[in-house]
Order: structure tokens, then sequence, then C-alpha cells
């Protein structure tokens, strides 16, 4: 046990009450003479002298629920009463010290059900097989006669023996290796796949539940920060002489550029991401911090970015995508089936800039004391912030504690930690007072983490029966890693096919927004598709499912297995939702219907569901969109927690319609346009659609993610619909550019029938 | 200066300058941080506080501005959760990262307390808050539900 380290939770404990401080002890050497203690077990769970039972989340919860979802696996093998569980986040700093024991930390790629389920089944069931041998031990009852139930161990003549009971001679079993325990049969399975409420479901009505940006301590300062305004600019200078006066102003204190953190689980390597120079000013409250930092004279150098605007790259894209480019995935011969394809058709599409926008703005509290640092930050990779805190502090690891609260939303914003490097940094030129970093929406704005702006040539074929026998697409994005699977990885095998794929740098680092790559190449792929299937007078649906024949899979592909199941998933969901969206009935004039069917199989490390979708809406012929309808059919294995998946995929519908409608971040010499919410709106009730319809579909495969697959399809669903009541073929994002009210020839065809 | 602002039925002091938001003095003065900042600018009504039964977005008043005024806040309602539009919210399950919930709550609370059965037009022209979680079908679920279920 580690005496300094406890000393100081005490004492941080003490002064902010609340914060989920993990309560490290550990089983054997801390009972303390004067009663029962609180039991460590297994680095998962604590067993507290009242039986209830804290269990370990090596995940953040921004909203996603996993606070819920993993006590729910782990509480099942466990055989916990649920009214006892207390989940808290988990220690990066333990999980440093004990190698890495809680497996899988970064909250990213809607892993955590995928990453989780076994570790925390296994654990559960681990320490079930040390209770009973307590129990055993103790009793002298042989534990194939002992059984749990409720937080107890229940012997033969009906005694319990509460887990609190045993927890201390738990403690010292050696817990049985994993391979060895036996998992529940899912048929009795009490906890996971139930609609239990959120734990935190009251608190999050009521105002208490704790967020980042809620940390306060006693003596805190509030700081507030700005960085390079241009992409890579460098600070020169600033004026501190004008603002040290101004009422409440401690300091202004100059952020060092650098980088800021694994974009990326720690395991699989990761990219590390630039953190650009920053100015923070430091006063006695956030209000004072802000007017002071508005008010400071700086002098930036603006770097190689400071003539780039979205326009610019835009040209600089369309010129690439008419030159050949590297190719990523080859098969047959296009241009000979091109050559003597029935129909011939070409598109472009692109992507812009997005930004993900979580609404509670960027927060780190960091506080440097002479027995180390303290830091509260809700980030999605609360390892990495660790690691990134200490190294920033020059501090060893273990003089840094994380504190882990929870967040108002990320999609993939806190995925970048570099506001706990500027927190540090501010808290190393205050050192003694705690100080509170908390970003303006417009910094927030200023400096996001879009997925690349991307542009998309199409080219297809098809015979004279409307078949697709060729197919082209050329992609050239922006900043980036490899994300080539997007056009790559398609689940069809159309037997001519070309894919080309190169990527150019564009000013701002890339971030992992909600729905990444698939988003965008999901639609480019579909939109054109239903251009194929308009031009050749068929259903898209019909040309999905020729699309999607697993006949046509390669007999050598290497994971052929993998992509037939792909296919047979697709085909069930698409199925599904044609049959809740009574797909073939027609509609009146203005109405229009889209489909789109998606996995994010595309890319193999990613274990998220299959999705269909079908939007209906109507278009009053004047510009005006109105969303009717928006059906979605889920196959994501084993299902959790029911009303949990339904939330994710609501969500993702309304991520989904933000995008298409508003999403868009435009670059005007090196800077960001967009300032705030009033110039860039998102979905509201106002604009959400009010029939929303889910369906999940019942399966006893391994969990798979949640928290993205109807975004893409969503967007691609609605998008198509527009075309389909008659507007405008949408190659170009977002909605609000574009002119919708009905095509001439839409407007010609009605008025002839 | 000092101000005497009444909220959620107390009076309380704060030393303020002359332009400080409300938002402010309640989050960071008088610790009340269940009003949350958003934007600052009066968009996403994440600090919507009910000022003498206007929902009011407490970014955009100025802390001298409220004084006389009745500010409830969102530990104003119920500590735990028995106001009649918490509960439709537990009941619906509306919260996912529920940061946007308590703005959501008081601009439902003040829009239930002048219009007893709103419709879907009246609801989206009224609530205008932002959560970019998108719990917006639930939340007008829990709307309509709290209007029909209030005591």
């Amino acid at each position: 046990m580690d005496t300094d380290r406890r000393s100081v939770l005490k004492s941080m404990a003490a002064v902010s009450a609340g914060i989920g401080f993990p309560v490290l002890m550990t089983g054997c050497g801390v009972a303390d003479r004067s009663g029962p203690s609180p039991v460590e077990l297994i680095s998962w769970i604590v067993v507290m002298p009242n039986n209830t039972v804290r269990i370990r989340i090596p995940q953040s919860d921004i909203g996603q629920g996993v606070i819920t979802t993993l006590s729910q696996v782990l509480a099942e093998e466990l055989d916990l009463k649920w009214s006892l569980v207390r989940p808290e986040f988990f220690d990066p700093l333990t999980n440093l010290k004990r190698g890495n024991v809680y497996v899988y930390t970064c909250t990213e790629s809607s892993w955590s059900a995928d990453r989780l389920f076994n570790p925390m089944r296994t654990a559960g069931a681990q320490i079930r097989h040390m209770l009973l041998e307590a129990a055993s031990r103790r009793s002298g009852i042989s534990i194939a006669d002992l059984r749990t139930e409720d937080s107890s161990i229940i012997s033969p003549g009906g005694g319990r023996q509460s887990y609190a009971e045993v927890a201390l001679e738990a403690s010292r079993i050696r817990p049985p290796h994993p391979s060895r325990v036996r998992l529940k049969n899912p048929a009795d399975y009490r906890l996971i796949g139930k609609p239990i409420k959120r734990l935190d479901l009251t608190p999050k009505t009521t105002g208490a539940l704790e967020y980042g940006i809620d940390v306060d301590l006693p003596g805190m300062l509030y700081a507030t920060v700005q960085q390079s305004p241009v992409y890579g600019g460098k600070l020169v200078s600033f004026d501190e002489k004008a603002i040290m006066g101004m009422p409440g102003v401690v300091k202004v204190v100059r952020i060092a550029a650098g980088p800021c953190g694994l974009n990326g689980p720690i395991a699989d390597g990761g990219e590390d991401y630039g953190m650009d120079d920053a100015v923070a000013v430091v006063a006695d409250s956030f209000w004072r911090a802000k007017k002071a930092l508005q008010a400071l004279p700086i002098q930036w150098e603006e770097g190689q970015f400071a003539e780039t605007s979205s326009e610019s790259i835009m040209a600089d894209l369309g010129e690439r995508v008419g030159l050949p480019q590297p190719v990523v995935r080859e098969a047959g011969n296009f241009g000979e089936a091109i050559g003597r394809a029935h129909r011939v058709l070409e598109a472009d599409y692109s992507y812009p800039f997005m930004d993900a926008m979580p609404l509670e703005p960027i927060n780190c509290t960091a506080w440097l004391r002479p027995d180390g640092l303290q830091v509260w930050a809700s980030t999605q990779f609360a390892q990495d912030a660790h690691r990134l805190a200490a190294v920033t502090a020059g501090l060893p690891p273990d003089k840094v504690q994380f504190n882990l609260p929870y967040a108002g939303g990320a999609f993939g914003r806190r995925c970048q930690n570099e506001y706990v490097s500027q927190a540090v940094q501010i808290a190393k030129a205050v050192p003694g007072r705690p100080i509170k970093l908390l970003w303006t929406r417009e910094e927030m704005m200023a400096r996001g983490y879009p997925p690349p702006i991307t542009m998309s040539r199409f080219k297809a074929g098809l015979d004279d029966k409307g078949k697709v026998i060729a197919w082209f697409n050329r992609v050239v994005s922006g900043t980036a890693p490899d994300q080539s699977y997007g056009p790559a990885r398609l689940p069809h095998y159309v037997p001519n096919l070309r894919i080309e794929y190169a990527r150019i740098k564009t000013p701002q680092p890339f971030g992992w927004m909600r729905g990444v790559a698939f988003t965008q190449h999901v639609w480019m792929n579909q939109g054109f598709q239903d251009e194929l299937a308009v031009a050749a007078g068929r259903d898209p649906v019909d040309l999905y499912m020729e699309l999607l024949d697993e006949s046509t899979v390669p007999v050598d592909l290497v994971d052929r297995d993998v992509a037939v199941r792909r296919i047979r998933h697709m085909r069930a969901v698409l199925n599904r939702a044609t049959e809740i969206a009574d797909w073939k009935q027609p509609l009146p004039r203005g109405r229009g219907r889209g489909v789109s069917v998606s996995d994010f199989s595309y890319w193999v490390t990613y274990h998220t569901g299959t999705a269909a979708a079908i939007v209906d809406i109507t278009l009053d012929g004047v510009g005006g969109l109105r969303i009717d309808q928006v059906v979605v059919v889920l196959n994501c294995g084993r299902v959790l927690n029911p009303e949990v998946v339904r939330g994710q995929v609501e969500g993702s519908v309304f991520w989904a319609i933000t995008n298409a409608l508003y999403g868009k971040i435009t670059l005007k010499n090196g800077r960001v346009v967009q300032r705030n919410f009033q110039d860039h709106d998102v979905a509201r009730l106002a604009t959400a659609c009010r029939n929303v319809r889910v369906e999940l579909v019942e399966s006893d495969d391994h969990p798979a993610g949640v928290g993205e697959d109807a975004v893409p399809i969503v967007m691609t669903a609605l998008l198509n619909a527009i075309y389909a009541a008659g507007g405008p073929r949408v190659r170009s994002l977002p909605l609000r550019d574009h002119n919708l009210s009905f095509r001439r020839e839409a407007v010609v065809e009605t008025n002839g029938t | 200066m000092n101000i005497e602002l009444k909220v959620n039925g107390s009076l309380m002091r704060a030393d303020v300058d002359d332009d400080t938001p409300l938002l402010w003095v309640l989050r960071d003065t008088l610790k009340l941080k269940g009003t949350k900042y958003g934007c600052g600018i009066g968009q996403c009504g994440a600090c919507t506080v009910i000022a003498d039964g206007e929902a009011t977005r407490s970014c955009s008043l100025a802390a001298t501005a409220a004084v006389g005024i009745e500010i409830t806040t969102i530990e104003g309602l119920s500590p735990d959760g028995g106001q009649f539009v918490q509960a439709a919210w537990q009941d619906h399950r509306v919260p996912q990262c529920g940061y946007c919930q308590s703005g959501m709550i008081m601009a439902v609370t003040a829009l239930l307390s002048k219009t007893l059965f709103p419709t879907d037009d009246e609801i989206d022209r009224e609530i205008t808050n932002i959560c970019r979680c998108g719990t917006y079908d639930r939340i007008r679920a829990a709307i309509h539900a709290a209007a029909n279920n209030r005591s």
C-alpha cells in the first residue's frame, strides 16, 4: 500500500467530496483493527463494510452510459445485488503501477462493450470464486454446495454470509486463472440485457452530478486560454502590462507548443498530436480572466497556413482528384469494363471540415504542490492524460494523481488532451494554488479537431440490365491517419473495381469525431449508388441487395467468412428496415424516402454493429425540409442494456441530422470562421425528427459498439430522400448551402403526371 | 460591487463586477453548479434559470440586473428529483451526458407554468436549447408526459 498516496487522497477527498476518488485498498495489511475496512479484490472492486461494492469502470462516461452498462457486466458474474452497486471511475496511476490491469481504458471507437465484456465478466467470475472459497474455508462446506445470490453466499441450509463478511479472507486467496473460471450461461442473465435505469439518471436531473467544469477547490484560481488563432502559428509577444491592472488578474502565462498526447490507444500505438503556442490569463474569476484575455495585446507569427482557406484546400483537392493517385484496391479490369458498359455515370462528392462541439467546454483543473500534482479532467483518454500531466510537470508518474469526472459530451473531441498540458503549464506558473482552466466556446470552435476535408470522384458502369459492372473511386483527403478503408473496404465485390486514395496536409490536426471516416465514405458511396439506381430506373434497395451478394465474394479471399457474414447481416437489417418503413408504399408529391445500410467493419479492428436506415422527408417546394420519420434497424450483437443502446442510436440520428443540415467548419486565412453557435447551428427540437423508430435485432453474438452505427446511414438516407422527393442531388454539405426547391425536371415530371 | 440576489427563495450576497453575468455568480460565487456554461451568448440554453417566472439565459443577464428578481435554479426544484418535470425526465430516461438537462428542465418548467398542454409546435418554438447527445425525441415525450401527470 502506498501510504503517501493514500494520505494525498484523503486530504483531497476532504476538500472535494463527491468527485469519484478511487478508494485504494489492497486486501492484505490494511485492515483497520478497530473495525471492518473496505477490501479491494483484484483491482476491479472494493467491498465496503456495509456490503456495497465499488466497481472500477476503466472507461470515461461521456454520456454513453458505461458507468451503468459495464457495472451490469461485472455484477452479473459476481451475482451482486444491483441496489448495492456503486461504480467509480478507474485510477490511471493504479492501472499504470499494476501493468494495465484494466486492459482497455481509452474511450473511443465505440469500443467499451466490445473490449470490456470479456475482461469484466472474467473479473466478476474470478472474484466470485474467491469469495466462495473463503466462505467454504470458514464454514467447512464445499464450494460445490454453496451458491451466490444478491451479494451473499448461501449455504445448503439456507444460511447467508454477505460478501463483506468474507471479503478480507477472500483477498488472501489467489485468484483462479482466467481460463479456469466458468462464465454464466447467458440464459441465466439477470442484469445483462435488461433495461436497467442508468445509475446517474437522478443526479443528471437535479444538477447534482459533477462534471469536470464543476470542480471546486479552496483558493482556486481561474484561467482561460487562447491558442494561436492560425493553426501552426507561433506566439511572438504579448503586453501583460496592459492588463495586469485589471481587477482580479493574477498572472499571464505563456504556454508552449508541443506534443499533446496520443490520439489513440496506448496499446495500439497512436499518433502524437501537436498543440500550438498559447497565452493564458489567470484571475480570481473566470469572467475576469476572460475579459482580461480579450484585452491582452498579443502578437502572433501566423506561419505556413496564414494564406490557407477552405476554398484553397478544395481547389487543391479538386486538382489532385483529377490526377492518378495510389491504388489501394483493385479487382478485374476497370478500364475494359467501363469501355463496354451500357451506361456510364460520373460524380464528384465532397465533405467539409466539421466539429464535434460537445456542450461542456474543454476544461481541466490542476494543482501543483510540493508533494505532487493533482489533475481533474473529463477526458476520453485518462491514461494518456495522466502520462501527459506527468511529462508536462516534469514529475515521476507516481507523483501525479489524476481524477476523472463525468464529461458533458465528448464525441471524439476529448481524445485529445492538449488542455491537460495547458492546465499543468499554468499550474506550474502559480505553484501551490489550484487553477481551473476553462476554454470559452469561441476558443473551442477556433481549435477543433475535424474529420478530414475530402473529395471523392466516382465513375461507374452499368450493363444493359442496370447491374453495376465497373466501379471507380478516387479519394483525396486532408490531414488524417490512413483512412483508405473508407473507400476501399466496401462490403461489395463489383467484378471490375479500382480505388485510389491519397492525403494532403491541411492546417488542423485530425480528430476522431463521432462517425469518423465511415460517415463521409458511406454517404458518398451510397449517394452515388443511389444515383446509379435512379439512372437505371431501379429501386435502390434492389441495387444494394444485388451488390450485397455473398456469391460474389471471391473464394480465395483471406477473410471470406467475415465478408460473407457482413453481407448476411447487412441484408437482414436492410430487409427488416424496408418492412418497418413500408418501403414500397408510394409517397405523395413533395415527399421522399431514402435508404442506406452499412457496418463499421470497413475497418477490420472496429467492432461495431450493422445497421440500416430509412428516412422519410417532405420538401415544401420553397426550400423547406421536414424530416417525417427515421427508421433504424441495428444488429449490435448481444445488447447489454436496450434502453442505453436505443439512446445511443437516437443520439446518432440527431448527430447525423446536424452533420447534414449544418455540419461545416470553414477556414479563412488559416483561421476558423465560425465563432460560436450563432454561426454554426445544430439540430434542435424544431429541426429534430419527431418520429424516430429504432429496432434492435436479437443476437447472442459478442456485443458490438453502438455509438456511431446510425450516423452514416441516417445522413445518407436523408440526403437520398431529398432527391427522391424531387429536390437536388446533394453532393456536398451542409444542406444549409443548398437550394432545396424542386429540381426542374422533377417539376416537369410531376406536372406531367 | 455588493449585491443581494434572491435565489431559490433565499437572499444571497455576492461581490461582483458590474458586467458579470448571473451565470458566473451562480456557479462560482454562490456555488450553484447545476446551471451550466455552454456558449456564453444565449444560444445553447445550458444556463437557463427561471427569473420572475420567465425562462432566462443566465449567461446573458448581468447579475446586477437580477437584483430584485426571484431566481430559481435547478437546485431550487427538488433535490431528490421529485419535481414533476424531473420525474418525467427520469421516467423517459432522457439524459445521456446530462450536461444540457438542467437548462432543459428549467426551460420546460417555465413553459409548463404558462402553457398547460403545449403542442409540438409550441414546444419547438419555446424550447430552443441545444442537446448534443440528441435526446430530443425523449425530451418531447417527457414534456407531454409531464404536462399530463403534473399533480
